[in-house]
């Protein structure tokens, strides 16, 4: 088999990069997949999103994938990004677990919106999905950049690796699907409404993968991340806002699942992660009321109502409500109209009218 | 409530800065979830900690350049990455900082990473 050049400018195809990354030797896998990184850096450098038309994938460049085309990136530890290529689209499992779950919770999370929605990738056109692992000294969080997902180890004394919960990975590239729709600012309530969208197909994903029915889901956010000496089961729960963890170190869970329980604050850019807990609670409580598989009607009256043209980047809470009721007649009927009134009614926000 | 230099360094007339007398208020905002407890803003008193750590917080102050560095980071948040408000009053200067990830500046980066761990370690003592 021919050696790989470590050049930028490749001559070799990505396809044939991407066979010798699966079937060469250990060094023409490593040298094929540092090309591909670079080779891909250069083309993302190069192609802004700005130069995609979202509609129809056509770049300037040509470069939208016709199908699910997934990088896993390593950062050894560094704050550099995206760090060097370690997995490429369609090669086989590496004996990193961090980079194997990233890599399938970024396929399972691509196949949820093609499937159930008929999205190609996060801006409907293909986009590479590109994830860092091993991001940071003992860093525990994750977060979407505007490109690409980035996941930390965890210190491993509260928090576990960041792509251990599949939710948390399919939230994150949904932060990617909000900036491609609606683009809600990340403040005050359309930030909370981000966040919530966020967790709300966060979980689908998982319900999905699971192919559990709405009653049957456990509504929780990043279940696993916690170590076994904190007091909590996840990040977040949708089903009962507020419960998710009580720990002396970490505090407890300050959601609030209805408007009552509102919190006005400067912090966290306005509480986006605090007052998501009310969006969050309705949706669990529509899914619920509906019954069966969420993503059928529930998620899909939020997944029309995310790229309603009418939603505004600065939506509030009662204006985003509106539209999911609006749109629940329009893709349903009067039942799922009434049925999303009363979710929106019980967390104290009014949707009709 | 963030930290922050209102009221100016603590002895305005002191002309020099002296390492074992820095203090560092330092809160944490954002990140993939709202923690109540990683968010309550935590004090360092540079001359309560052994010299060795002293000397490196001192270290990272002037190799980060705080003094230097604007206030506000003016880059838009990214959804679920962090925000840090550091405040330093080394008796000659005060000056508060925010800055939101990911931290280009190395200095400011492991400064960061040393003052997660002071608080961390503070609340777990607690």
């Amino acid at each position: 088999m021919q050696s790989v050049s470590r050049c930028g400018c490749s001559i070799l195809p990505p396809d044939l990069l991407r066979r010798i990354a699966r079937n060469g030797s250990s060094r023409q896998r490593d040298d094929a997949l540092a090309t591909l990184g670079l080779d891909h850096t250069l083309r993302l450098t190069r192609a802004t999103y700005d130069l995609l038309d979202p509609r129809t994938g056509a770049g300037l460049f040509g470069i939208a994938g016709a199908g699910k085309e997934r990088s896993i990136y390593d950062a050894h530890g560094t704050e550099t990004l995206p760090g060097r290529m370690v997995r490429a689209e369609g090669a086989a499992a590496v004996a990193d677990v961090e980079v194997d779950e990233a890599y399938d919770g970024l396929g399972a999370t691509y196949d949820f919106y093609a499937d159930v929605y008929d999205r190609r990738s996060i801006d409907d056109a293909g986009m590479h999905l590109d994830a860092t692992v091993h991001y940071g000294r003992r860093y525990d969080n994750a977060f979407w950049n505007g490109r690409q997902m980035v996941f930390g180890d965890g210190d491993g004394d509260l928090f576990n690796r960041f792509t251990i919960s599949l939710d948390v990975i399919a939230h994150e590239l949904t932060h990617g699907v909000t900036g491609d729709e609606a683009k809600l600012v990340y403040l005050g309530q359309a930030g909370a409404l981000n966040e919530s969208i966020s967790d709300v197909f966060g979980s689908l994903v998982k319900q999905y993968a699971r192919r559990q029915t709405a009653d049957a889901a456990d509504w929780l956010i990043g279940e696993g991340l916690f170590t076994s000496k904190v007091h909590g089961v996840a990040l977040r729960s949708m089903k009962a806002p507020g419960t998710a963890y009580d720990d002396p170190v970490l505090g407890r869970d300050p959601q609030p699942a209805t408007m009552d329980g509102f919190v006005h604050t400067s912090a966290d850019d306005g509480g986006v992660h605090t007052n998501s807990g009310i969006p969050n609670h309705a949706f669990y409580l529509l899914a619920v009321a509906l019954g069966g598989h969420a993503w059928e009607k529930a998620g899909r009256i939020w997944y029309e109502t995310l790229r309603d043209r009418r939603l505004k980047s600065t939506a509030t809470f009662r204006q985003f409500a509106r539209l999911t009721a609006q749109n629940a007649s329009h893709l349903f009927g009067k039942t799922e109209h009434a049925a999303v009134v009363s979710a929106w009614a019980e967390v104290g926000v009014k949707a009709n009218g | 409530m963030r930290p922050s230099c209102r009221h100016g360094p603590r002895s305005a007339s002191r002309r020099t800065a002296d390492a074992n007398d820095v203090k560092i208020d330092f809160r944490v905002e954002g990140g993939l979830a709202a923690f109540p407890g990683l968010a309550a803003p935590t004090t360092i008193h540079c001359d309560a900690l052994p010299p060795p750590e002293q000397e490196r917080l001192h270290d990272l102050v002037q190799r980060a350049g705080f003094f230097a560095l604007p206030a506000h980071d003016a880059r838009a948040a990214m959804p679920d990455a962090r925000a840090y408000t550091i405040a330093v009053d080394d008796g000659a200067r005060c000056k508060t900082v925010t800055v939101r990830e990911p931290i280009a500046n190395p200095a400011l980066r492991d400064l960061v990473d040393a003052l997660r761990d002071k608080a961390l370690a503070a609340r777990r003592s607690r």
